[in-house]
């Protein structure tokens, strides 16, 4: 198949930049709002797109569909995208080839081929379309394409007990719900956002803590609402410390509030706390040794009880972080920026000497937002 | 005093000043020779045959421990310490430090506690003062705790 098949709808494929995950979506109609999974974005009230060779721009998430697993965002600035066109998912037939598209473990654009191994799934009282063309973490959200080059499905889920049992939301499920919102026209993005329960149809009203129609608590949506300000406060002073170094906190940025860089002499990952009130910053050194542990731990804690300053090692899944928290309150980026200089400095010579003395593996190199931890 | 915390757990031989209350120790020394302001309380003694589970539960919780606040290893114990240059440490920091270091001890004590067959250490201590003449609840008063006016930056 043709480029010029290809190139339209690869240009209406985004990755989707939320916090602590990042996924795909694709545009969905001509006035530009996107679609992607709910479990990207959850109930974050902004986002980033990604496009290739752009700069990165915001979007607001209007809808978040729990039961579904459908966001839609729309973006601060048009995209001015030929949307991909909607397919006839109802008359898919097993069989048909099918190919998808997204951003799998940060490989971006990637396009994977099979067929579709059935129709009608049900998981939880939701339908979906079973492929097995090769879907993994950051496909989420990404368009599942017929032979017509029209979307038929958000690929959604995987099975991770198997080998090539993905799942896709049928575009048929959700057409009128985004036909119903796009029709609000220039007036949605003055709009509330609105969110589906996770358990029934019914909207959920964010004031409240449960569904008015099935009683299923509503997580998290309070939470992200109200630490919104905050988090905006800690994003600017993380983004301030990044281009102090002399990086693109653009180009940095590997999940919502989430950033890593690497320097000369050190692996660093920024990122806001879970309450949006301090910079979590840390260099990744090493891998604790699997054999005979105990001296490098002993070693790391002792460390700890020497060291005079904030940075501080820990451990986050096995590699070794000299790390420390800079609070919002009172941060100043000068001083931020000196601690961050010694910290890489630090972390170099501490890099060497855990991989002599204790014979610790180099920390692996991770490519999506979760694992960059 | 300073043979009172000697013969508890801890920690410091110059300038100390010290709030005990049930079940709870801090001591916070200025060292003006190392330029450091410590808070510090002791949390659990590294149970035997746990050496290895224990260093590493305490290096993970450093992750999510607030700011410059870590759990250390000292001898055969886990202390709670914080350590910062002199100025850095205005007084109003410093009480919040001291007020979060003993909120944290209590819950990071009983978090050890609950999972490895360890000795918690901060009943321990404030008994150990005590026997030394030293007894004082932490009332949260700035004023007795806050750096000389000249060290303010």
């Amino acid at each position: 198949v043709s480029e010029s098949f290809w190139g339209p709808i690869l240009a209406s494929v985004v990755g989707v930049r939320a916090q602590g995950a990042f996924g795909s979506g694709w545009v969905a109609t001509a006035s530009g709002l996107v679609v992607t999974n709910h479990h990207v974005v959850g109930y974050l009230q902004r986002v980033g797109l990604r496009r290739a060779g752009m700069p990165e721009i915001a979007a607001r998430v209007i809808y978040a569909d729990a039961k579904l697993d459908l966001a839609v965002l729309l973006p601060d600035t048009p995209l001015e995208i030929v949307p991909v066109p909607l397919g006839d998912s109802r008359s898919v037939e097993r069989g048909e080839p099918v190919v998808a598209i997204g951003h799998p473990l940060g490989f971006d654009y990637t396009v994977t081929r099979g067929i579709i191994s059935a129709t009608g799934r049900l998981q939880r009282g939701v339908e979906y379309l079973q492929t097995d063309a090769s879907l993994n973490p950051g496909n989420s959200g990404g368009p599942l394409i017929d032979r017509r080059g029209s979307a038929i499905g958000v690929n959604s889920w995987i099975r991770s007990d198997g080998s090539g049992l993905g799942f896709a939301l049928p575009v048929h499920v959700f057409a009128e719900r985004l036909a119903a919102l796009d029709a609000q026209g220039p007036a949605l993005a003055q709009a509330v956002p609105r969110y589906g329960c996770a358990e029934c149809e019914a909207i959920i009203d964010p004031a409240r803590d449960r569904c008015a129609s099935c009683g299923a608590l509503i997580p998290f949506l309070h939470r992200s609402v109200l630490e919104a300000p905050e988090r905006a406060r800690s994003e600017r002073a993380a983004a301030a410390l990044i281009a102090a170094l002399g990086f693109s906190p653009n180009a940095a940025a590997i999940g919502d509030g989430m950033w890593r860089l690497r320097t000369r002499t050190a692996d660093l990952v920024f990122e806001i706390d879970p309450a949006g009130k301090a910079v979590r910053v840390a260099a990744r050194l090493v891998e604790v040794p699997t054999a005979d542990v105990e001296p490098c731990l002993r070693f790391l804690a002792s460390a700890n009880d020497r060291a005079t300053g904030p940075a501080r090692f820990s451990l986050v899944r096995s590699v070794v972080h000299l790390e420390w928290r800079d609070p919002i309150e009172g941060f100043d980026v000068e001083l931020s920026k000196q601690r961050l200089l010694e910290l890489a400095a630090k972390a170099r010579v501490f890099q060497s000497i855990l991989s002599q003395k204790f014979g610790a593996p180099p920390a692996p190199i991770e490519l999506d937002g979760r694992g960059a931890r | 005093l300073i043979s009172a915390l000697h013969s508890g757990s801890v920690l410091f031989d110059s300038s100390i000043f010290l709030g005990a209350g049930s079940p709870l120790s801090l001591c916070l020394g200025i060292d003006r020779q190392r330029d450091e302001v410590a808070v510090e309380t002791p949390l659990v003694e590294i149970a035997e045959g746990h050496v290895a589970p224990m260093l590493r539960a305490s290096l993970e919780l450093n992750a999510a421990l607030p700011h410059g606040v870590r759990i250390s290893a000292r001898r055969a114990r886990l202390v709670l310490r914080f350590a910062d240059a002199i100025a850095m440490v205005p007084p109003q920091r410093l009480l919040a430090i001291l007020r979060g270091t003993a909120l944290l001890a209590k819950d990071l004590e009983l978090v050890f506690r609950a999972q490895f067959p360890c000795r918690g250490l901060l009943a321990e201590v404030v008994e150990a003062l005590r026997r030394g003449g030293v007894s004082s609840e932490l009332r949260g008063e700035v004023v007795d705790l806050s750096l000389p006016s000249e060290q303010r930056p």
